[in-house]
């Protein structure tokens, strides 16, 4: 018996000489393809069969011809209460793309469900905290990593977002199986804007050793540039084409790692070590790092000189990514830091935004510099010269790797700036090895 | 004819050369940040000290406002600490509190993150320091406040100095 079997029905006649009787039935609308046979059963003239009817015929004639189709309902991919099923959508690389697809009218009912992406490399479930927990935020303290692409198998809504600004033609098909063993499929398509044709430009100057007067006296710094006078150790600008006219508040952002186990410090043979620790990469101090306006940003690595050391050595490695918001909704206020002098900074976690900050590149950069202290008895202060410093001179810098996603830190190399008031106190302690 | 078309590679030649090196010198100019005079820092940026309250209840906090304003038709970098000094009328020096030897000590630290803080042509940067943390200003009498900030290059450090505020505690 057919799982959709309508058991019997009795025909609303009773009068021996009715030579047809019309019944009535529906095939539930979940109903697989197949023939709906119908037997007639005649239980007339003492169970002899139709009538007239010789003995011995059959009480019973069958039908075949009923053909059911199934007709399977089609699913419809929703983004913000509307229908984009076989549509192209304009969306913000970052912007986040909720989509839902609404259950089947009843009977039917779901047993499988899957969404496919073609370009798979091309989405991301989010930025997040180190642990790559969902839903969180990325923060100095917190950490910062990308999150696992959603499931795709379990559920009829599927939260991501684009990370691949300028690339049309992007799909996403969401595909159902009914209880009826029958599948559809709907497929939206994507255009995803945001700033292409990248490109960073990362000027290095050269090591100094640079005299501070400090009241009477003078501070010895080894300092990559001059930043006092508008020379910085390495100045990050991007430029980009592309649609960027995203929220109110879309720009720009940079985060810097540092990726050396220690930050080494050496004085006569004795190292000394900042501040690091494992993992590496460390994120350096900020989230994100502090901007110079709203297209660069500048780091020039120094190290303070103390007169009864006879040598102060050090190597600093790091990558600087740079990334774009779009902050959606409008008018919301992505993370930010600004630099306020004096080695103060303010930093504003941001609000309201469900856009994240999308990953368009990152250089990778070092510096190191060996200072030695003459001790030159006829020479009343300290006299530092530059053993060796990295760069020796200007260069055009360290190229620009497109194909570096998102940062990662779990842990923040702080030394002593002073954050929305408070002076942060470093851990100088190496960091043992793992 | 082969001379003239071979003059006219050299010539075609010629101008790519010139053309490369007018590229080049663009990228050059417009990378490379532009060193700024020492001295025309510190005649380009002023330093102005006010406060709401020149007169403090003891033992109540101590702020201080302060205005930057770069004064050029340039972007200038402020990338100097930010030096207070607290005097009585005297002109004997007010001591440190615990707070403020963290904070002397600190701007000699070996730091991985150096940003100044950069005002574009006439702008200025408005903030507010609490005195108090750094200072010990918990005895009644007159305050003369003043801060400045070092413009170093490789020669020598010239300082961009403010007004001096007034303050009495009592």
């Amino acid at each position: 018996m057919s799982p959709y079997s309508l058991g019997t029905i009795q025909p609303p006649t009773s009068n021996p000489s009715d030579n047809s009787v019309t019944v009535s039935f529906t095939v539930p609308a979940n109903s697989p393809s197949g023939s709906a046979p119908v037997t007639i059963t005649s239980t007339g003239f003492n169970g002899n069969g139709f009538f007239p009817g010789n003995s011995g015929n059959s009480p019973s004639s069958t039908y075949n011809p009923p053909e059911v189709v199934a007709v399977t309902p089609q699913p419809q991919i929703m983004l913000n209460g509307q229908n984009i099923s076989g549509t192209t959508q304009s969306v913000m690389a970052g912007q986040q793309i909720a989509l839902t697809v609404q259950a089947p009218p009843p009977p039917y009912a779901i047993r499988s469900r899957s969404w496919y992406f073609p370009n798979q490399a091309a989405i991301t479930g989010g930025f997040v905290d180190g642990n790559g927990d969902p839903g969180t935020q990325p923060s100095a303290s917190a950490g910062g990593s990308e999150a696992a692409d959603p499931s795709l198998n379990t559920s009829d809504s599927l939260t991501f977002y684009w990370v691949n600004p300028g690339d049309d033609g992007e799909t996403v098909t969401y595909t159902y199986t009914l209880d009826n063993g029958q599948s559809a499929s709907a497929t939206a398509n994507f255009n995803v804007e945001g700033p292409t044709d990248v490109s960073v430009s990362a000027p290095e100057s050269y090591m100094n050793i640079e005299q501070i007067q400090d009241g009477n006296s003078f501070d010895t710094f080894y300092v990559m540039g001059l930043p006092n006078i508008n020379v910085p150790g390495i100045q990050f600008t991007a430029t980009a084409g592309g649609n960027q006219n995203a929220g109110a508040n879309a720009g720009f952002m940079w985060v810097q790692v540092l990726t050396d186990k220690n930050q080494s410090l050496s004085n006569e043979g004795k190292q000394n070590c900042l501040s690091i620790g494992y993992p590496t990469p460390a994120l350096d101090n900020l989230y994100p790092y502090p901007p110079k306006n709203s297209n660069s940003t500048v780091d020039s690595p120094r190290v303070h000189s103390i007169d009864n050391e006879a040598e102060d050595a050090r190597a600093f490695n790091a990558t600087m990514y740079l990334m774009w918001n779009p902050a959606l909704p409008t008018g919301c206020t992505p993370p930010s830091t600004s630099a306020l002098g004096n080695n103060t900074y303010q930093t504003n976690p941001g609000q309201g935004c469900t856009s994240i900050p999308i990953p368009l590149g990152s250089v990778s950069w070092s510096a190191c510099a060996d200072a030695i202290n003459s001790l030159n008895p006829n020479v009343s202060a300290s006299e530092w010269t530059l053993g060796c410093g990295i760069p020796q001179s200007a260069n055009n810098g360290p190229a620009l790797d497109t194909n570096s996603g998102f940062p990662t830190w779990q842990k923040t190399a702080m030394t002593k700036i002073t954050v929305n008031g408070q002076l942060q106190q470093p851990n100088q302690s190496c960091a043992p090895e793992p | 004819m082969p001379a003239v078309a071979g003059a006219e590679r050299e010539i075609v030649k010629m101008q790519l050369t010139i053309s490369t090196l007018i590229l080049c010198l663009g990228y050059t100019v417009v990378a490379r940040a532009q060193r700024i005079e020492r001295q025309f820092i510190v005649n380009a940026i002023r330093i102005k000290l006010s406060t709401d309250q020149p007169v403090v209840p003891i033992n109540d906090a101590v702020v201080v406002k302060f205005t930057i304003t770069n004064t050029s038709k340039v972007e200038l970098p402020i990338a100097g600490s930010f030096d207070w000094t607290v005097r009585r009328e005297d002109g004997s020096p007010v001591a440190n509190t615990p707070e403020g030897v963290r904070r002397r000590e600190a701007k000699r630290a070996t730091r991985s993150l150096s940003v100044p803080l950069y005002l574009a042509p006439g702008a200025s940067s408005n903030q507010e320091e609490t005195l108090s943390k750094l200072f010990v200003m918990d005895v009644p009498g007159v305050y003369l406040v003043s801060m400045r900030i070092g413009v170093t290059d490789e020669i020598r450090t010239d300082f961009i100095e403010s007004n001096t505020l007034r303050i009495t505690v009592k």
